[in-house]
């Protein structure tokens, strides 16, 4: 068992190395920060103390290892274009993502997981079949062209909900939450709806599948067979099952919520990591790129990781490994 | 030759069942041939040539459906910015969107098959770079991925291809992989081991056909995918070259012009590549479903 | 994260439970009451003070420290707290006079009574300060403005209220480059026995306020209308007026500034009563405005040129081929027929939406100093058709135009539009639009051969050609940017003069001179002159500025 958590740690060790190789380098080739930073009446002799100034005068692998070096010392460097650190630009921008991204979870799991029991349960239905019918085009609908429609619709056209922008925020243990003020609520809602279309359509058709699978086994046959209530079975035999798979893979999916936020907010102006990531690739910002996707990369890695060491720990035929 | 055959009629013979009395599945499919009818007819079909700058004129630029052009024409579905008419747009962005899609997804489904077969077969530390390049990329978001591959290399048409290839192969090579493998359990691979046939034979010839079709359900799947995040990149301003739109592009540029009342910019598109991938998915899922073991027992 | 990864992460964890559930069955009952649990109330928003002007700018301010940023929405958000010494419409803010008494000598005389927001008061020592801070490197790090000062060798106190630039040699621009120089108290540092200004910003200074300090607000201390009240490294800022100002106060009792990026989401915002006042909108998203009786827009001619950058000069201009393998842009017929092909006014009216003037020159007409009396750039696609073929290159030359994606105002449209122009006359076009990061990497590489470009500078029509079109000379810092590799010793002579001249009639001369030389030459193209629009809530009414920057009195509430 520690062995095999050892090797998947080195495993994703090699993962991170890699990743950080093939970003560094290839940001290397986009782009001249000195170009985007500099005015049109500077000088020649600018220019070169301004290179100087952010490294890039040093041969592109000497740039890399002390780079490399600064991370393993937790510094991921200075962003050319904020001047600021570039870990404090990053985690700064967190709370704002993770919120969006949390909400939308939790609209996606109350709204998904009923409906895909539901489906499951009742097979061929005409519920059923409006259920399949709305989660086929919320999920075949691309992310950015939902935003527009929701903007069009909500802001535009009813005036309901802001369309852009984070709205007022609450400091709490040090960080601002949009979640705990009313206007920023507002401002969420919309970034929030986008991401949990496409969560609720996910999970109802997971818990739809997991219901249906579950409910075909033998013991579920049996458990009818033996004339226990129908409730009974969905609430003691059917949640309980289909449950655990749906909660780890909600907590896999913050991932794919984290990445897909880039659109979200990018249409929305939402100020979170997504946007930061976008910007900085059109300002060839190479210190913000590199450490964001070297943070991404980490963080897949290390939800990889937990949810590998989680079923070695579900699976008995590994749990029992020497 | 002998296997293309034995896949197609394999095919056909499989489709029928799949289909029979699924109507929205047929919807979709006739959908889904609809629209692959006008992307390959568009240059023959369509009232204007709308990458050719010669016969765009920007003073009939953002002309409501149903006006009439400079030259005379009808622009059925109206015009954008520069004169070009939505209705043909729509249709090349159609055949383009549905190229990128279909050259990404096949190369990327070959590239996976090959390497999940190579992993299969060949064992060892080629399975192990096999399989850890596809945990990298797995554990990757694709959108992400393919954002940075075009940040890098920069846009254009071949460029997106590659990035969305890259979404696509992993997928497929640790299915092809894990297909293979059981395959190989089996007594006739080891009998045909023992009998001399070279190790690309068996990949070949017993391997790669008994373990494509799972591959094959996945690709409707992967279709609609890469339409999507060609669209979607292509919304983000980093997918293909601006004077030849696909949907996405076609959308994005439509999204300036939303507020202002005109609509037909962009919502036409929307709605062509919203259809488009909900035929392709209505059609996904009743293959998936009709593979799964256990919804098909129920439906019999 | 992977679809089918997922599913098939899923059907593991199943497959798990449904092993475990063959055998005895030992999982927790987990009720989804307890994983699903939120209330989701969206109320009535707080009301806003009618004194506050919420403002959307395009672009993120990144910083409230006055030197570390050369960018406009940094520039128009500073300006907000800090003043310079005359304003960048000539208007003398803490300056009340200045001129030169020798070559190298300028004298400014300073407005007495003002008072910083933090109350001390401003003196000749606080104009020494600034320039040092200017110069020095706070934290370690260049600042971006310090090409200003390049050839002033000291700043000397003449008395309290009077000021002395030496200069190295003849600087007669020197009052346009200290437009960029903000001043700060020198309180806020702490500064040695003598302060003695050097071009290091060492000053003899033992203590510069940082960034961070200026971010907090602890030092944002300057002597504008407005003061601090909070910055956020996001951009977003609010200000409050400065009811101590010297002369007549801000409009506004408070200011919020957010920063919105995309167009859509800007004007979004505005329609939702999230904003007063949003900057550059969309020509399109006017066109959403008119009818509606609760916004307005304000739209000002702007000092920004969109011009075409034609590479002359070279025997091989990259992206550019004839049949013959002769440059082609080298014969003025070629250039002439370039030009005379494009319908400024069919761009100007169908993509700018009316918000553009078609351009006769260089640089705005209507800007001092330029020459109003210059017509019209003329559109003639027959006598174009005309000149290519006298040239001999009728349906033989093909060319990549070039231009960033993200930069103008519909730039990406602007773009195909020249390309169907030049289509027309025969000419293959191949339109490269690039992100402006990449594109500017191309630029400085010297790989555009025919590339899109906008300039907008506040000191003067001079200063484009003078960077574009002039040889280059280090010294007198012309033609830095001479992408078109053009040369003419005419235009050369009349710009050095310019360089030097410090009697300002007699520069405007030199500068039209050059400019004629220019549009006669056609090193490049020049196209319109953009205009800066606001949109804005109807109660209130915006005199635009024609430097694209956003100042909150530009809005007076009707």
């Amino acid at each position: 068992m520690i062995k095999y958590i050892l090797k998947r740690f080195w495993q994703s060790g090699i993962l991170a190395v890699i990743m950080s190789l093939i970003v560094f380098f290839g940001m290397y080739v986009v782009g001249d920060p000195v170009e985007m930073l500099s005015d049109e009446d500077w000088t020649e002799q600018d220019k070169i103390e301004l290179a100087i100034e952010l490294g890039l005068d040093k041969p592109v692998h000497e740039q890399y290892l002390s780079f490399a070096g600064d991370i393993v010392k937790g510094d991921f460097g200075i962003s050319f274009v904020y001047n600021r650190p570039v870990l404090d630009l990053i985690v700064e921008r967190l709370p704002a993502t993770l919120e969006v991204a949390l909400l939308a979870m939790i609209i996606g799991l109350c709204i998904g997981i009923p409906l895909g029991i539901y489906s499951g349960i009742k097979g061929n239905s005409r519920g059923t079949r409006i259920i399949s019918f709305f989660t086929t085009i919320g999920y075949s609908t691309p992310n950015f062209w939902q935003a527009i429609l929701l903007i069009l619709v909500f802001a535009v056209f009813f005036q309901w909900l802001p369309a852009s922008g984070r709205g007022d925020t609450n400091l709490l243990f040090g960080i601002e939450w949009s979640l705990l003020s009313v206007d920023g609520l507002k401002h969420m809602a919309l970034p929030a709806i986008n991401l949990a279309i496409y969560k609720i359509c996910m999970q109802s058709r997971l818990a739809r599948s997991g219901t249906q699978e579950i409910l075909y086994q033998e013991y579920m046959t049996f458990a009818r067979a033996k004339g226990i209530s129908r409730n009974r079975i969905i609430r003691r035999h059917l949640l309980r099952n289909i449950l655990i798979p749906i909660v780890t893979i909600t907590g896999l999916e913050i991932g794919g919520l984290i990445a897909f936020s880039t659109v979200t907010e990018t249409v929305f102006a939402w100020p979170g990591i997504g946007k930061l990531l976008l910007d900085s690739i059109h300002m060839v910002d190479r210190p913000v790129v590199v450490a964001y996707l070297i943070l991404i990369t980490l963080m897949f890695v290390f939800i990889n990781f937990i949810v590998d060491v989680l079923y070695a720990f579900l699976d008995p035929r590994i749990r029992h490994q020497k | 030759m002998k296997i293309l055959i034995y896949l197609i009629n394999s095919l056909f013979n499989k489709v029928k069942p799949i289909f029979s009395g699924h109507y929205i599945a047929i919807a979709g499919l006739i959908g889904f041939s609809f629209f692959l009818l006008i992307a390959l007819l568009a240059p023959w079909i369509a009232p204007q040539n709308p990458y050719d700058l010669m016969v765009l004129d920007i003073m009939d630029g953002l002309l409501p459906p149903l006006s009439k052009l400079g030259n005379g024409t009808t622009a059925w579905l109206g015009t954008d910015a520069l004169g070009r008419d939505i209705l043909s747009a729509v249709m090349y962005g159609l055949r383009l969107s549905l190229f990128v899609a279909f050259v990404a997804v096949a190369i990327g489904t070959t590239i996976g098959v090959i390497l999940g077969l190579l992993a299969a077969v060949k064992g060892g530390w080629v399975e192990t770079i096999i399989m850890r390049a596809v945990d990298l990329k797995v554990s990757f978001p694709g959108i992400l991925l393919a954002l940075m591959m075009l940040a890098i290399f920069g846009t254009g048409v071949d460029k997106i291809i590659y990035a969305l290839i890259i979404g696509v192969w992993a997928s497929k090579a640790r299915l092809t992989r894990s297909q293979a493998l059981s395959e190989m359990q089996k007594e006739y691979i080891d009998a045909a081991r023992i009998s001399g046939i070279p190790n690309w034979r068996i990949m070949v010839r017993f391997l790669l056909p008994n373990s494509i079709a799972p591959v094959l359900v996945m690709v409707p799947m992967a279709l609609s995918g890469a339409i999507g995040a060609e669209a979607t990149l292509s919304f983000l301003g980093v997918g293909v070259p601006i004077t030849e739109p696909s949907l996405g592009l076609l959308i994005a540029n439509g999204n300036d012009y939303i507020l202002s009342g005109k609509w037909w910019i962009s919502i036409i598109p929307g709605l062509v590549l919203v259809s488009l991938v909900l035929c392709i998915n209505v059609v996904a899922d009743r293959i998936r479903e009709y593979n799964n073991p256990y919804l098909k027992s129920k439906d019999q | 994260m992977d679809s089918t990864i997922i599913v098939s992460v899923f059907k593991k964890t199943i497959n798990i439970i449904i092993e475990n559930q063959k055998g005895e069955n030992t999982m927790n009952y987990i009720n989804f009451k307890t994983v699903c649990f939120v209330g989701l109330l969206a109320s009535m928003m707080g009301s806003v003070s009618a004194d506050t002007l919420r403002m959307a700018y395009s672009v993120a301010p990144k910083t409230i420290d006055p030197f570390k940023s050369s960018a406009s929405a940094t520039a128009s958000l500073n300006e907000h707290l800090y003043e310079a010494l005359v304003s960048r419409t000539n208007d003398k803010l803490l300056a009340t006079s200045y001129e030169w008494v020798d070559d190298t000598t300028f004298v400014v005389n300073l407005r007495q009574g003002v008072k910083f927001h933090n109350g001390a008061d401003f003196t000749a020592e606080d104009v020494i300060y600034s320039a040092c801070r200017m110069m020095y490197r706070v934290d370690g790090k260049k600042n971006m403005l310090t090409s200003a000062l390049g050839p002033v060798a000291d700043v000397v106190a003449i008395d309290d209220y009077t000021v002395a630039f030496k200069t190295v040699g003849l600087y007669p621009i020197l009052i346009q480059k200290l437009k960029s120089l903000s001043i700060l108290d020198s309180g806020d540092a702490d500064l040695g026995p003598t302060l003695k200004y050097d071009n290091t910003g060492d000053c003899g200074i033992t203590r510069y306020p940082t960034k961070e300090e200026f971010h907090s607000g602890k030092y944002a201390n300057g002597t504008g209308k407005y003061k601090y009240e909070s910055f956020e490294n996001t951009g977003d800022a609010v200000l409050v007026r400065n009811d101590q100002y010297w002369g007549t106060p801000g409009n506004w009792e408070r200011v919020e500034i957010r920063s919105v990026a995309n167009s859509g989401a800007r004007m979004a915002g505005l329609l939702a009563g999230d904003f007063d006042l949003i900057e550059n909108p969309t020509g399109e998203d006017l066109l959403a405005l008119e009818g509606n009786s609760d916004y307005s827009f304000s739209s000002e001619p702007s000092w920004r040129t969109i011009f075409l950058i034609l590479d002359v000069g070279s025997d091989a201009a990259p992206g550019v081929t004839a049949a013959d393998g002769s440059n082609p842009l080298k014969d003025i017929r070629v250039r002439q027929a370039l030009s005379l092909a494009i319908d400024r006014e069919a761009i100007v009216d169908k993509l700018m939406g009316g918000n553009a003037t078609v351009a006769s020159q260089f640089a705005p007409s209507y800007q001092d100093g330029a020459d109003s009396s210059m017509p019209e750039m003329e559109y003639n696609p027959d006598l174009a058709r005309q000149l290519l073929a006298e040239a001999g290159y009728s349906d033989s030359i093909s060319i990549d135009l070039r231009m960033p994606t993200d930069k103008y105002q519909n730039g990406k449209r602007v773009g195909q539009a020249i390309a169907q122009y030049w289509t027309r006359l025969g000419i293959e076009v191949t339109l490269v639009a690039e992100p402006w990061s990449v594109f500017r990497k191309a630029r400085s590489n010297r790989e555009l051969g025919v590339f899109m470009y906008g300039w907008g500078h506040p000191q003067g029509p001079s200063q484009m050609i003078s960077y574009a079109f002039g040889t280059r000379d280090k010294a007198l810092n012309l033609g830095g940017s001479n992408y078109s590799n053009y040369t003419d010793p005419d235009y050369d002579a009349a710009m050095r003069a310019w360089a030097v001249e410090t009697d300002e009639a007699k520069a405007f001369e030199y500068n039209q001179e050059a400019m004629r030389i220019a549009v006669r030459d056609l090193p490049g193209i020049p196209l319109y002159y953009q205009h800066s629009i606001w949109a804005h809530k109807s109660d209130i009414s915006v005199s635009g500025r024609p430097d694209e920057r956003t100042f909150a009195d530009m809005a007076t509430k009707n």
